[in-house]
């Protein structure tokens, strides 16, 4: 499933708001793995991203978001990669890992190792890829 | 004689058209992204781009049509397990491709066959127009490897694949920094290639090490394989014996030191220099940007400056940045400063293309062989 939103920008979460989102969030998790149901996580693939995607693929420029299912970052990747395979070097290198200028943002905080995809995700959680700053 | 020139710059590929007796920029590809080197197979007239995506990684594209549309190839990529492991004491590393530094066609019986060459030092080969690649595993693991090193980067890379012309599976690689390789069985085995190079910046002992020698670029006569000149980082090196031993050529006016080479298609002895203030500086010599041009293989050399920048100039030529034509009369060279140079008379007049370009990594000739 495909949905083209203009995306309000992101920022990282701070502040003692963003810990109870935190605690939260930390708890639907365990929930969830507890019933071992998988939700649709939302990725939004930030507009430097997406103007890669082949224009074959018809995707609108801009940001571009899609829902797909996944328990955790790699998953939820590897389902976007799936549909889009000219995307996967894009965002991970040859080992695996998330590429150094790519940042990964799960609910507001960048992912905790960019070579341990294998961190889980909330219920509903909302990734945002987008380039670094640090790449310039 | 080549009507098209391809600029590789930091924002852009533009392709330049001879018209009405001068250059000009006929098409812009990729414009505001970072183009790493082009080539222009004589094969099939197919065009490749090696982006260099700062944030997504090397990206490969092809153009069937003179860069009107491009479309994404596979790129190098390296296994699992693979690391890259230098000699200069720096830890190693999981090896991921971080650029493609060389790109070069092979035989026209061999249609389909590339070879790149990359950063962090690993050769591969495609048989398919770049839809897919396979690295050369006799040269990544080779023991020698641990011990090259970067050349203005982390980690080594290939920047210079020359094919053979009379024997498309013999090939000669150059490595910044770990010297000159030659395979003649299409890359099943390998053999160091340069013996008589020296390296001054490194201890007494390891000067002469052919395997630690920072070669910037390395050019190949087409007419005569077994000449090969070097624009080493402390001077040039000539072979006339297709690598098995080279010697120096230290009368290289004003300057020893730069990164760029060019050869004459049909004479070895005539070859093209882009000379820059040594090693700690890399800027032109008394703010002229000047070309060292040798007739008799490096005994003389007239230094050519008509049509050039000649006060408070600042440009760097880059090692892929200066090109000849397949007929020998053209010549074309980009600066970091976006300056681009043509000549028609083997760099006795250049001219200004009068555009101010982005900063300048390749510079190749493309159409009419």
């Amino acid at each position: 499933m495909y949905a083209y939103r203009p995306q309000r920008p992101r920022t990282p979460c701070i502040g003692k708001r963003c810990w109870v989102a935190r605690v939260i969030a930390q708890r639907r998790m365990l929930f969830l793995s507890l019933n071992k149901e998988r939700s649709l996580a939302k990725v939004v693939l930030a507009s430097a991203l997406s103007r890669w995607l082949p224009s074959s693929s018809g995707m609108p420029t801009g940001e571009v978001a899609l829902e797909v299912a996944g328990a955790s970052i790699g998953e939820v990747l590897d389902r976007v990669f799936a549909l889009h395979p000219n995307l996967r070097g894009y965002v991970v290198d040859e080992q695996g890992a998330v590429r150094h200028h790519v940042a990964v943002f799960v609910d507001g905080d960048a992912m905790r190792d960019k070579r341990n995809l294998a961190q889980p995700l909330g219920e509903r959680a909302e990734l945002y890829v987008m380039q670094a700053l640090s790449g310039g | 004689m080549s009507d098209q020139v391809l600029v590789s710059t930091r924002k852009g590929l533009f392709s330049l058209e001879r018209r009405d007796g001068a250059w000009q920029i006929a098409r812009t590809s990729f414009l505001g992204h970072n183009i790493a080197l082009a080539l222009a197979d004589p094969r099939d007239g197919s065009w490749y781009a090696a982006l260099d995506l700062g944030h997504f990684g090397a990206k490969l594209q092809r153009s069937t049509d003179e860069g009107r549309t491009w479309t994404e190839c596979a790129v190098p990529a390296y296994d699992a397990g693979d690391t890259v492991i230098t000699g200069d004491g720096k830890p190693p590393q999981p090896a991921a491709l971080k650029l493609i530094w060389s790109l070069e066609a092979g035989a026209a019986s061999q249609p389909g066959r590339l070879w790149a060459g990359t950063i962090p030092g690993g050769l591969f080969r495609s048989d398919d127009f770049g839809a897919s690649w396979q690295i050369v595993r006799s040269l990544w693991e080779r023991p020698a490897r641990g011990e090259w090193f970067g050349g203005g980067f982390d980690a080594p890379g290939i920047h210079t694949i020359c094919v053979d012309p009379r024997d498309a599976d013999c090939l000669r690689v150059a490595v910044s920094t770990g010297g000159v390789w030659c395979s003649v069985d299409a890359g099943e085995t390998w053999a160091q290639a340069a013996n008589g190079m020296f390296a001054e910046y490194m201890p007494e002992e390891r000067r002469h090490d052919p395997n630690v020698q920072d070669v910037h670029r390395m050019v190949q006569c087409r007419a005569a394989p077994d000449a090969l000149w070097a624009q080493h980082h402390n001077g040039v090196f000539r072979s006339i014996d297709g690598g098995n031993q080279w010697s120096e050529v230290a009368n290289v006016q004003p300057s020893v030191f730069g990164f760029g080479v060019a050869v004459h298609p049909r004479d070895p002895q005539r070859a093209w220099f882009v000379p820059a203030t040594k090693d700690e500086k890399r800027i032109p010599v008394g703010g002229k940007v000047v070309v060292a041009r040798t007739r008799d293989g490096g005994k003389n050399f007239d230094v050519l400056r008509e049509g050039l920048p000649q006060q408070d100039a600042y440009d760097l030529v880059y090692r892929h940045a200066l090109a000849i034509d397949a007929i020998g009369d053209r010549l074309a060279f980009g600066s970091t400063t976006g300056g681009l140079w043509t000549t028609e008379d083997q760099g006795d007049h250049w001219q200004a293309l009068p555009a101010r370009l982005p900063p300048v990594h390749a510079v190749t000739f493309a159409g009419a062989h």
